[in-house]
């Protein structure tokens, strides 16, 4: 039995399995509502602040002068569009670099203050990793500043408590976050309830890095006497979990929350402002209909083949629209997809993205419906979705390319390319292409780009590879993979290359 | 539910990339998983319920994941977890004996059965390799990460399982 006869049993053994059902994840994933306020405490998953003294006397007495920090002033138009998505368009200020990671305040325009830490990024990456990564990829979040910097609320935690398979007890990962001038120290309450371990807060930033902290319940913000100003008891009500210690932290009593009126969010327009935009477009049988926010999508004409391809096991279809923005050169897509029970006609948008300052609304440059199936370099099922609705010569153009960089992505990942990818020994290309077969040509140099429909190949010594193909559009895309990691790319905004 | 006095009107990018990275994850591989857990918990059914819950528990503590690996590895590691701890859930049940043919010709759902039964008594590990390879179409380095072997042991456990294999196949066809 050879690896394709026993691949091809391992496949009848277990014919692929559509029964995918997102919706069912997301709701095993949210707690009950009884456990949430527990859960929330208890492991601090989102941004989550504790507030120390609720007397009003406290309150009044906000802290000034926090947080000076270095402009930011040279943010990628990448990591700029990143933060527009998420209405943080402020000043951008780096206050410290600790642990490997940075620190950030981003001042709203509004008066609102955001924070952020992220992870600093590797100086040796490639000009691939370099054009993909951002400074904003860790935990960031705003607060209403009447709650924090404030004496009442000196800290604003970003640590979490998790535990892994076979753990007996939770720890603290990550002990990390902000705190106001009069904090020395951070203290963790141990499972005796005393304090086992601290760090320094130093230009308002505290870490303990990557050390995780077993058994801890909680933490405290210590003054420069070693006075407690505040405490986080996290062992709390009834842990969620066995591993999550409960019972309180013994003489370290959680901080009161402050009696603040409740902020009432600014209401969300609940249409755009002018006239709405109205876009139709077809494809395979599925008609698009677009008023503004919403969208009708009509089955009625699409085929029982392609219906099969579409319709997930539990009945439903994954559809959206979105829109294309070119940042810094680089596409990048901003839409939304909805999972909805197939119906002849189905109606989706209008709900408002976690984050985001409102609903997509149209112009969107296309529409899509993904299939319930996976995908492996080529197969039958292409590399275009099951049914692709330009309704822009831009979505159009985006719906070619893509095509063209999946080609060339899923390569690049597939199992047949492993050992090419990977190999120590130069290879020949010829040979190489002739072992992937007609779709794949060589290259006699990596500049060259193959006759349309072709994949070109170039292999180089010490362990380069170039993967190029033109789209239909006329684009020359690349892939250059050196000692098998992304090296170069065009391929960015299209499609993800791993 | 977060106090009303907190005003949270941002998630990090980050998140809501890794997010979306798990559910494209999840709806392109879907299949993967399946069959994967299903080859730890010998039951369809068992392996969809710990893929589910595998996935809800990644969304859950998709902030544990710090960035240093790659999340595709990540998202197998939890899902093998938790068809494991679905299979210590489940009675146990005892394996299906391998027959003989008594000819040959094997009629092709009888050959389904047996290449099943085979599968079954090969030990955890080769069968893990076995379908991370041939069915997930994952490489050696990807399924040594998986599993926090060696590449070379994910290679040595290969070249068992296929033996293992093709030994039983030729004594059950004998």
């Amino acid at each position: 039995m050879n690896e394709i006869q026993l691949r091809d049993q391992l496949f009848e053994l277990f014919p692929p399995d559509t029964s995918a059902d997102w919706d069912d994840v997301l709701r095993r994933a949210s707690p009950p509502r009884a456990r949430l306020r527990r859960l929330t405490v208890v492991l601090a998953l989102t941004l989550l602040v504790m507030v120390a003294v609720g007397s009003a006397l406290a309150l009044t007495g906000r802290l000034g002068g926090l947080f000076h920090g270095t402009p930011v002033n040279d943010l990628t138009p990448r990591e700029r569009f990143l933060l527009s998505e998420f209405d943080m368009t402020g000043k951008v200020e780096l206050i410290t670099k600790r642990n490997g990671l940075a620190f950030y305040v981003i001042r709203q325009r509004d008066g609102r203050i955001c924070y952020s830490i992220g992870l600093i990024p590797s100086k040796k990456l490639t000009p691939a990793q370099k054009e993909a990564a951002t400074r904003f990829n860790g935990s960031t979040g705003c607060i209403d500043p009447r709650i924090f910097p404030t004496k009442a609320v000196p800290v604003l935690d970003y640590s979490f408590y998790s535990y892994r398979p076979g753990d007996a007890e939770s720890r603290l990962a990550g002990l990390q976050g902000f705190a106001a001038d009069p904090v020395a120290r951070i203290g963790v309450i141990g499972r005796d309830n005393r304090i086992v371990f601290s760090v320094p807060v130093d230009h308002n930033v505290y870490t303990a890095g990557k050390r995780g902290i077993m058994g801890a319940r909680g933490i405290v913000a210590l003054g420069k006497g070693g006075k407690v100003l505040w405490v986080q008891c996290t062992a709390v009500g009834r842990a969620p979990a066995p591993q999550f210690p409960s019972g309180g932290c013994g003489k370290y009593k959680n901080s009161p929350s402050p009696n603040l009126p409740p902020i009432k969010p600014k209401p969300r327009p609940t249409k755009p402002s002018g006239p709405v935009v109205v876009q139709r477009g077809s494809s395979d049988g599925l008609s698009v209909l677009v008023r503004g926010a919403k969208i009708e999508a009509n089955f009625e004409h699409v085929s029982a083949q392609t219906r099969r391809s579409l319709i997930f096991k539990d009945g439903r279809v994954v559809l959206g629209c979105f829109r294309l923005v070119t940042v810094g050169g680089t596409l990048n897509s901003s839409g939304t997809y909805y999972t909805k029970p197939f119906a002849t006609v189905i109606r989706i948008g209008g709900q408002v993205p976690l984050g985001a300052r409102a609903a997509p609304v149209a112009p969107f440059d296309g529409c899509t419906t993904m299939g319930s199936y996976g995908h492996t370099w080529n197969d039958a099922h292409g590399t275009h979705d099951t049914i692709e609705i330009p309704l822009t010569a831009r979505g159009r153009r985006f719906f070619s390319e893509r095509a063209t960089a999946r080609d060339i992505a899923w390569l690049a990942r597939a199992r047949v390319f492993h050992d090419i990818r990977y190999a120590r020994q130069p290879l020949d290309a010829i040979e190489v292409a002739r072992q992937l077969g007609s779709h794949v040509v060589p290259l006699a140099s990596p500049n060259a780009t193959p006759p349309n429909g072709k994949l070109g190949i170039w292999l180089g010594a010490p362990r380069h590879i170039v993967l190029v193909e033109r789209t239909t559009t006329g684009r020359r895309l690349y892939l250059e993979l050196r000692h098998g990691v992304k090296y170069r790319t065009n391929l960015l905004g299209l499609t993800q290359v791993v | 539910m977060v106090p009303s006095w907190i005003v949270v009107c941002g998630m990090s990018r980050s998140d809501a990339q890794l997010l979306a990275e798990i559910e494209a994850l999840y709806r392109e591989q879907f299949s993967d998983f399946v069959a994967v857990a299903a080859s730890i918990v010998a039951d369809r059914e068992a392996a969809r319920e710990a893929v589910q819950d595998a996935f809800a528990s990644l969304i859950r503590g998709r902030r544990q994941f710090r960035g240093e690996g790659r999340l595709e590895a990540w998202v197998w590691r939890v899902v093998i977890n938790a068809a494991r701890k679905k299979k210590r859930q489940l009675p146990h049940l005892p394996l299906p004996d391998v027959e003989s043919s008594t000819n040959g010709a094997v009629p092709r759902e009888e050959e389904r059965m047996e290449m099943s039964t085979l599968v079954a008594v090969l030990p955890e590990r080769q069968r893990l390799v076995l379908f991370l390879r041939y069915y997930a179409d994952l490489d050696y380095r990807a399924i040594a990460q998986i599993l926090g072997v060696k590449t070379g042991t994910v290679s040595a456990s290969i070249h068992a399982a296929q033996a293992n294999l093709r030994r039983m196949l030729s004594e059950v066809r004998r």
